[in-house]
């Protein structure tokens, strides 16, 4: 996790919509504590009432625990959160914490 | 974290209620209030100084344009005034030569001068006269218009007049102003080795002193005074703008040859020559520079005032940030005694490894709960985030896991409770926790496991990770449902209990980190207090940036 002293992790919300036309997510870079409140807040604005919201994870490159937190946040609020592409390492922290059944991951 | 920045505000005021140094602190600033600060008496001061320059300056200028204006008049006046002068005297000299051409005959004389003498004001003179050449004389021989004022004077003075005329060869001038009738007397003899004839004329002076200035004429805009002599006195003044009262204020003078004596003009302007907006300039700058210096002033005491709150601000979020992560930071080690209880036949070692300093606290940590004289709780959590919040979390969940475990509830029935305790919607955190239930007479550990790294068990022959079924984190749903998975260790078996501070690292797959700890944790005989630093200085070498909690239970035989 990065020191709160420090500058925060950089990390650039693209947002999307996919074929049926719900919200996609794109998070590039890192997702950790000294950034997550900041990402939420942009998050949250496209979140708010859809049913259904996918993270392209596929460039982000490291998520602690606090990013795990938006996720879980965002998955309490929508109906169905679905990581797209997570990286190997992501992927491991997520089954490492008993989430792979509330996250839908998708790897193509 | 924005969670827990809200809701600390009002603990921290408890907290600091006993402090009465910020209310003093705030007290005084009020009472200082009123006064300036130092940097904007030196921009008033600055201020005041170069408008008082500016101001006295303008007007320097203004009176020095004044007084090379007026002096340009004055000047122009004695222009004017010195070529009055042969007006006056060409008549008289005129009348001499012919008085002397003709041996005084009056009717010559009185052709010559009767189109010079006439009423005041029409005429150049109103009286003329021809007398002979004698100091002595007391009558003139020949007179033009009605006597002569010089008549009522003294005998000496008539006299003083003839002689005064005969000497000179300027014109004679003699004041009357005292007479009866104010007039000036001119004298004048033809400058030939015998003079035998003095031409004498009067001329009528304003009765109240005072001439007027055209209003068109070029001096309209100036009041004047007017001489006989070089003395500004009022016995000597002949004519004023004013009729006597002396000028006052801004003035200057020029005197100006008039026959054998002089005329003084002295002038003085009736408003600015230089015209108005130059007069005006010195005061419109005080006032625009007092206006600047005021709103100069102003603005550096705002900004003052400002940068002041605002460093009292930051310091202030500075005090507060510090009380609240020591205030979560005692929290924390409270919870995480030194001092373990006791278990029959367990060695049991535990190491809190705080993050790098500055950050706040993490949600990490341990728990021993002894149930009977052969089986212990071993539990490690971790909430996720940091700071008070995450702290205050970690306290009510540990708490609550010593009830449900007094209650003898097994490790599933333990999470499965706290996953109503926390909700990652309400609360903002979520919480890893795996809750081990060690039986120290069957050599058995029973887990429990809701998204925590899974324990490490080490032995002679080296260290595997015990596999468990893992649930997911408290606070993810309610009601969650965990399995328990019990597993028999082998003699002289360690197992280790870590949060995931100690195995992760920024760009690297999970694995990797707990392999290394795994190559970390080698026993072979060592006091496991020895093994546990170890353990740490291999996995964070420079420390972490998350703090990382490492318990260790080992058998005694």
């Amino acid at each position: 996790m990065a020191e709160l002293g420090d500058e925060p992790s950089r990390t650039d919300v693209e947002r999307s919509l996919d074929a049926a036309g719900r919200p996609v997510i794109k998070l590039v870079g890192e997702l950790d504590i000294s950034n997550v409140t900041t990402i939420e807040a942009q998050v949250d604005a496209v979140v708010s009432s859809s049913e259904r919201v996918s993270f392209d994870l596929s460039a982000l490159t490291f998520m602690d625990s606090s990013g795990i937190a938006m996720l879980l946040r965002v998955a309490e609020r929508a109906d169905h959160v679905v990581l797209v592409r997570p990286s190997d390492t992501i992927k491991r922290i997520i089954a490492a914490t008993g989430l792979t059944e509330v996250f839908e991951i998708v790897d193509d | 974290m924005s969670g827990v920045l809200r809701s600390t505000p009002g603990a921290i005021a408890e907290a600091t209620a006993g402090d009465d140094s910020s209310a003093g602190t705030s007290a005084r600033q009020k009472a200082r209030r009123p006064s300036l600060h130092s940097s904007a008496i030196v921009v008033l001061v600055v201020g005041l100084a170069i408008t008082a320059a500016l101001s006295l300056g303008a007007r320097s200028v203004h009176d020095k344009n004044e007084d090379r204006l007026l002096n340009q008049r004055v000047r122009e006046v004695a222009t004017v005034a010195s070529a009055a002068i042969p007006g006056v005297e060409t008549p008289l000299a005129s009348a001499a030569l012919l008085a002397d051409e003709t041996n005084g005959r009056g009717d010559a004389f009185k052709r010559s001068m009767a189109r010079f003498v006439g009423a005041p004001g029409k005429a150049l003179f109103v009286s003329a006269s021809l007398w002979p050449a004698r100091s002595a004389a007391t009558r003139p021989l020949v007179v033009v218009g009605p006597e002569p004022e010089l008549l009522t004077q003294p005998p000496s003075n008539i006299g003083s007049v003839l002689s005064r005329a005969m000497e000179s060869d300027k014109l004679t001038v003699q004041s009357l102003l005292t007479a009866p009738q104010r007039r000036l007397g001119y004298a004048f003899a033809e400058t030939r080795p015998q003079r035998r004839f003095i031409v004498y004329a009067e001329q009528a002076l304003p009765k109240d002193r005072r001439a007027a200035i055209d209003r068109a004429s070029a001096f309209a805009d100036l009041g004047y005074e007017l001489f006989l002599g070089p003395l500004p006195d009022e016995s000597h003044l002949l004519a004023s703008s004013t009729g006597g009262a002396l000028l006052h204020g801004r003035r200057a003078s020029v005197t100006v040859p008039f026959g054998d004596t002089q005329l003084l003009v002295v002038m003085s302007p009736h408003k600015q020559l230089g015209g108005t907006l130059l007069a005006r300039l010195p005061l419109a700058l005080a006032a625009l520079g007092l206006l600047l210096t005021a709103a100069a002033v102003w603005l550096v005491e705002r900004l003052n005032r400002r940068r002041k709150q605002a460093e009292a601000l930051a310091e202030e979020n500075g005090r507060l940030y510090a009380e609240q992560r020591s205030v979560a930071e005692t929290l924390q080690h409270s919870l995480l005694a030194d001092v373990l209880p006791e278990v029959a036949g367990l060695e049991i070692v535990a190491r809190y490894v705080a993050g790098v300093e500055g950050m706040d606290v993490g949600g990490d940590w341990y728990d021993v709960i002894p149930i009977d004289d052969s089986r212990a709780f071993v539990v490690v959590g971790d909430v996720s985030g940091r700071g008070l919040h995450a702290a205050t979390m970690m306290a009510s969940l540990r708490y609550s896991m010593r009830a449900y475990a007094a209650e003898r509830h097994s490790p599933a029935e333990i999470l499965h409770a706290l996953s109503n305790l926390l909700s990652v919607r309400r609360d903002g955190h979520f919480a890893t926790v795996l809750c081990g239930l060690v039986d120290v007479e069957r050599r058995t550990i029973t887990c429990a496991n809701a998204g925590h790294p899974e324990p490490l068990v080490v032995d002679g022959h080296g260290a595997q990770f015990i596999r468990t079924t893992i649930g997911v984190p408290i606070g993810v749903r309610p009601d969650a449902h965990y399995d328990e998975v019990t597993t028999t260790l082998p003699l002289r078996a360690t197992i280790f209990m870590y949060t995931d501070g100690l195995v992760e690292r920024r760009g690297e797959v999970l694995d990797v980190g707990l392999q290394r700890l795994a190559d970390a944790a080698v026993t072979n005989g060592s006091p496991l207090d020895e093994v546990l630093g170890e353990m740490v200085a291999r996995t964070i070498p420079q420390g972490s940036d998350d703090d990382a909690a490492l318990i260790g239970v080992r058998w005694r035989n």
